[in-house]
């Protein structure tokens, strides 16, 4: 073998040893991954879950393995249900380490009794801001008194709007408010609806309205309401209409209705 | 849709940025450090976000966005002002709850001239009293109906400009 010869050779097993290095590393990465998709899987509710005669339904698909989506659903007091749906800013594993701070804090707080939605988004706020952790949640976060079906909820910037599936209307939940986590000092508002009858509340994450057609957020909401009055807002019929193989879901995409039973 | 790019011009004592095309999280780190910069540098006192050719913004960097307010109101300057003549984008902003942070303006700015033009928010209650009751005399010397409309108003903002007004 010539001496140039003998680099060539020398290079390419240089080559195949430092691709084989990278091959492990990603398997490695892949791996962890993985495994913390695994433990945020379960921070979530049991899907289909009946509580206190409301059944949850849910699909969640993250774009990658981890998602910067969430939900909960619990009863943190008899006759007391308190539910969310959140989408933190960015993706990945940063946000869904936020997803689960999120959770720990509400929980912690529904526990010591804080049951206003809006009081529990401003103190979320008040920490997520001195944590300096630089990520804001959109969220929509209530909670139904059983008896009187009275649902209180407060909305913090999220989109698309949720939906009130009634026998004979779909409408938009009243109400507006800021993200959580950006502005210090943000006021929120409690709003207060009835729970329709056999209804259902629909929520999704705004990954939603970019697998819908139309040009525009406003064209896209509407999309959405249509489509959710067309399917009664069931989650599967939902998920069939909205899927579509050849491009895969380029957000995370998160589908929760609450039904009355 | 465009590649996503950043824009900025210091004039006088505005600071100018503006994003170009789709501008997304890979953005998000040189977005960061220019803020850092300019909210070190003591000379500006105001900020233009121009949006008039920004095609869509992810969540990170509305969060950005949202720092250049919060960061200005905690160093005691005018809230920043937002041109988006995009009716989407301006929905977006809206809301992300952004009119009560930002002066959110529809159209976009085209010469240097009018960079300068634009106006700062400043003056004592005096002045800005001064201020409203000329505009009204303008106003009410426009026509007829006019006179009529503004009569009273500029007869208790005059009486307000007097040293025994119990405002004063």
């Amino acid at each position: 073998m010539s001496k140039p010869e003998q680099d060539v050779a020398l290079d390419y097993q240089q080559l195949v040893e430092e691709n084989a290095e990278l091959k492990r590393s990603l398997e490695a990465l892949e791996q962890d991954q993985l495994a913390a998709y695994q433990m945020q899987h379960r921070l979530l509710p049991t899907n289909l879950t009946l509580v206190e005669g409301f059944r949850l339904n849910y699909l969640l698909q993250p774009a990658l393995h981890l998602s910067g989506d969430f939900l909960d659903f619990w009863s943190p007091q008899p006759n007391k249900l308190v539910f969310y749906i959140a989408d933190v800013s960015g993706s990945g594993s940063a946000s869904a380490l936020v997803t689960i701070l999120l959770r720990y804090l509400l929980k912690k707080y529904t526990s010591q009794g804080e049951l206003s939605p809006a009081e529990l988004c401003a103190r979320v706020n008040k920490e997520l801001l001195a944590s300096g952790l630089e990520k804001h949640i959109t969220l929509v976060l209530g909670c139904l008194d059983i008896p009187t079906k009275k649902l209180n909820y407060t909305l913090a910037a999220h989109l698309p709007v949720p939906l009130i599936v009634g026998e004979n209307e779909v409408k938009e939940l009243e109400g507006e408010g800021l993200p959580v986590g950006l502005f210090p000092g943000a006021a929120y508002k409690d709003y207060t609806c009835t729970f329709p009858e056999q209804g259902k509340l629909c929520m999704a994450s705004d990954g939603v309205l970019e697998v819908l057609p139309g040009q525009g957020l406003q064209a896209r909401q509407q999309e959405w309401q249509q489509l959710v009055a067309a399917t009664g807002g069931d989650v599967e019929t939902l998920l069939q209409r909205l899927a579509n193989p050849q491009v895969g879901w380029p957000d995370d995409v998160t589908l929760m209705t609450l039904s009355g039973c | 849709m465009h590649t996503g790019k950043l824009l900025s011009a210091k004039s006088q004592h505005t600071f100018i940025l503006k994003l170009v095309g789709d501008v997304r999280l890979t953005l998000c780190c040189t977005l960061d450090k220019l803020l850092e910069r300019i909210f070190a540098d003591k000379e500006i006192n105001s900020f233009i976000i121009d949006l008039s050719q920004t095609e869509n913004l992810d969540s990170t960097t509305l969060g950005l966005l949202a720092k250049i307010a919060v960061q200005a109101s905690s160093n005691g300057l005018a809230q920043p002002s937002i041109i988006s003549p995009n009716q989407d984008i301006t929905l977006l902003l809206e809301s992300m709850g952004f009119r009560q942070y930002f002066i959110l303006l529809k159209q976009p700015l085209t010469t240097s001239q009018e960079l300068h033009e634009v106006p700062q928010l400043a003056g004592s209650e005096e002045h800005i009293k001064a201020q409203v009751l000329d505009a009204h005399l303008t106003l009410m010397s426009m026509n007829e109906r006019n006179k009529e409309v503004f009569k009273s108003v500029v007869q208790a903002l005059e009486e307000c400009s007097e040293p025994d007004c119990p405002e004063n």
